[in-house]
């Protein structure tokens, strides 16, 4: 194999996803993970994830390498690629948003939560279902209780818009 | 799945993370959208207020914290814009605060601070009580009197209004200490001679309205960025440090002659220090610092030969425009911009000069000799801003 002699100098990490893919990465990468940091810590070097799925995986290592070489002069590279990294579909970033919670990688899970909070920042709570297709299952009378318990929240305009 | 409502099925502290980056407000309404939302919300430990000010939003805080002291939740960050005075309303609202979970005021409770990296104490009021806290809860001796700052593994210190008497803080034993701001604070020159020394790993360094201080000298190769701005009686700035990346400071005019940059900025041996910077920017009140008799400039070379200069003035200016482009464009035959006038009014000439794209000038140059190419062949665009022709 001709990563052997790199694989040599640097300790290297095998991640296995939800799907039973592997991935080997080097470690000074995988323990931005704040799980994968502990498991390491406790000598393990192939680190099973059952609850992350390949697709979401791939993104995320991808996000690592990126970030795990961070210095002053890539800073605008790496503002440019956690820009795309972000510009998905709901159902990757929520797929995500999980995948980060359960490695606990924080700086990965404020990004996407502040993404996802972008999105109801100034909302009309109906601009907000529609955006998200939020399945609302309160009664008419449940609904109209929580709107007086919180009354203060709903004076003034909202943005209807769906951007 | 398109249309389904995934979002409802994230765990509950997922959504209370989406819901930190939100004011309460935001916050708030959520609740309508949907039952786990509602839930999410009514034990969210996490509430920003925002800019309003207490007394806006007091009707809501106590509801909210009402909720969450009978459900038992402590609150993990909260943060409130409050009023200069203090009010009978704060000190309620304090003790709400605490009943859910604020334990600063118990000291007997222990929270320790030994890793205490960051302290930030802005109109603070240092009361008896909170520094025994504070003392009993990280290593750090403080004193109303005398502010001894012994903290060893402090990053980032900000020091801010304290009363103009209290010149005396002593920061001692932080020598991991990288970033330094210091706002209205009465330290001495001697003082900051004295510190600096003992701060090797100080990569920032910002002073502002420290009436003190009058000649600040600073040797260290570890400084990337400087500020000293709003500093009224400061007569010079001595920079010895090679490996600056950015400084900021007001320029205020001199007018003992010839100190090129009057009263504040850069005596010319340390402007020529800034050399090479990739670029400065200089805002200053009047342009009479820029303008150079023109014999010391035939006798000198540009102390900024191979730096981007950009200048704001915030005035009108006192000389003829032409007068002042001639001096900037000596002091960096690389002028970027210049602008100046007040307010509404600010003028703007924005420079662009040939690059390699523009393919080698076969025209003979008068600079061909210099080390740096003379703005008189290399300009090649100049944008004008705000002028009036008549």
């Amino acid at each position: 194999m001709a990563s052997t002699t790199e694989t040599k100098q640097k300790k290297m990490l095998i991640l296995k996803s939800a799907d039973n893919d592997e991935f080997e990465i080097e470690e000074s990468v995988g323990v931005q993970s704040e799980t994968i940091k502990n498991l390491v810590e406790d000598g393990f070097t192939f680190v099973p994830l059952p609850n992350v799925y390949t697709k979401a995986l791939i993104k995320i290592i991808d996000y690592l390498k990126k970030h795990a070489n961070k210095t002053d002069s890539n800073d605008e590279e790496i503002k440019t690629f956690d820009k795309d990294f972000v510009n998905t579909t709901f159902d990757d970033l929520f797929e995500l948003v999980s995948a980060a919670n359960y490695l606990h990688i924080s700086c990965l899970m404020n990004m996407l939560c502040q993404t996802i909070a972008d999105r109801i920042k100034d909302k009309s709570p109906e601009a907000v279902r529609k955006i998200f297709h939020i399945n609302c299952d309160y009664t008419p009378e449940e609904e109209a209780k929580i709107r007086k318990a919180n009354a203060q929240a709903f004076e003034g305009q909202f943005d209807e818009s769906l951007d | 799945m398109k249309g389904s409502d995934q979002i409802s099925k994230l765990p509950e502290p997922i959504l209370q993370h989406i819901l930190s980056f939100l004011v309460v407000k935001d916050a708030a309404r959520t609740s309508i959208l949907s039952k786990a939302w509602n839930n999410a919300w009514t034990s969210l430990s996490y509430l920003n207020f925002g800019d309003k000010i207490f007394r806006e939003s007091k009707d809501i805080m106590d509801q909210i914290l009402a909720t969450r002291q009978k459900q038992n939740i402590s609150i993990q960050n909260f943060m409130l814009k409050l009023p200069n005075n203090r009010s009978k309303d704060i000190d309620d609202w304090t003790k709400l605060l605490v009943a859910c979970g604020f334990k600063l005021e118990l000291p007997s409770n222990g929270i320790k601070f030994s890793s205490l990296r960051d302290l930030h104490l802005e109109d603070s009021y240092l009361d008896e009580q909170f520094l025994q806290v504070l003392r009993a809860s990280c290593n750090c001796p403080f004193d109303f009197e005398r502010i001894d700052i012994a903290i060893p593994n402090l990053i980032n210190l900000y020091i801010s209004s304290l009363s103009r008497e209290l010149n005396v803080i002593n920061i001692t034993a932080c020598e991991t200490l990288q970033y330094l701001n210091l706002s209205d604070v009465a330290v001495t020159d001697q003082w900051l001679q004295k510190l600096l020394p003992h701060l090797p790993k100080l990569d920032v360094f910002y002073a502002s309205l420290c009436p003190l201080l009058k000649t600040v000298k600073i040797s260290s190769h570890r400084l990337k960025y400087l500020q000293i701005v709003l500093c009224h009686n400061l007569i010079e700035v001595d920079l010895d440090t090679p490996n600056l990346l950015g400084f900021q400071s007001d320029v205020r005019y001199d007018a003992k002659g010839f100190s090129f940059i009057g009263n504040y900025l850069p005596t010319f041996k340390t402007l020529i220090k800034f050399n090479h910077s990739r670029a400065i920017t200089l805002s200053c009140k009047s342009d009479k610092w820029i303008v150079i008799p023109k014999d010391m400039r035939n006798k000198l070379i540009s102390p900024l030969y191979g730096t981007k200069l950009s200048v704001n003035i915030n005035n009108g200016l006192n000389y003829p425009v032409v007068e002042v482009l001639e001096n900037l464009l000596w002091i960096s035959p690389q002028l970027d911009t210049l602008s100046f006038g007040r307010a509404l009014n600010i003028k703007t000439l924005k420079f662009t000069y040939r690059d390699a794209s523009d393919g080698e000038d076969e025209r003979r140059r008068c600079c061909a000799s210099l080390s740096w190419k003379c703005w008189r062949h290399e300009l090649k665009k100049v944008e004008l801003q705000n002028f009036t022709f008549t």
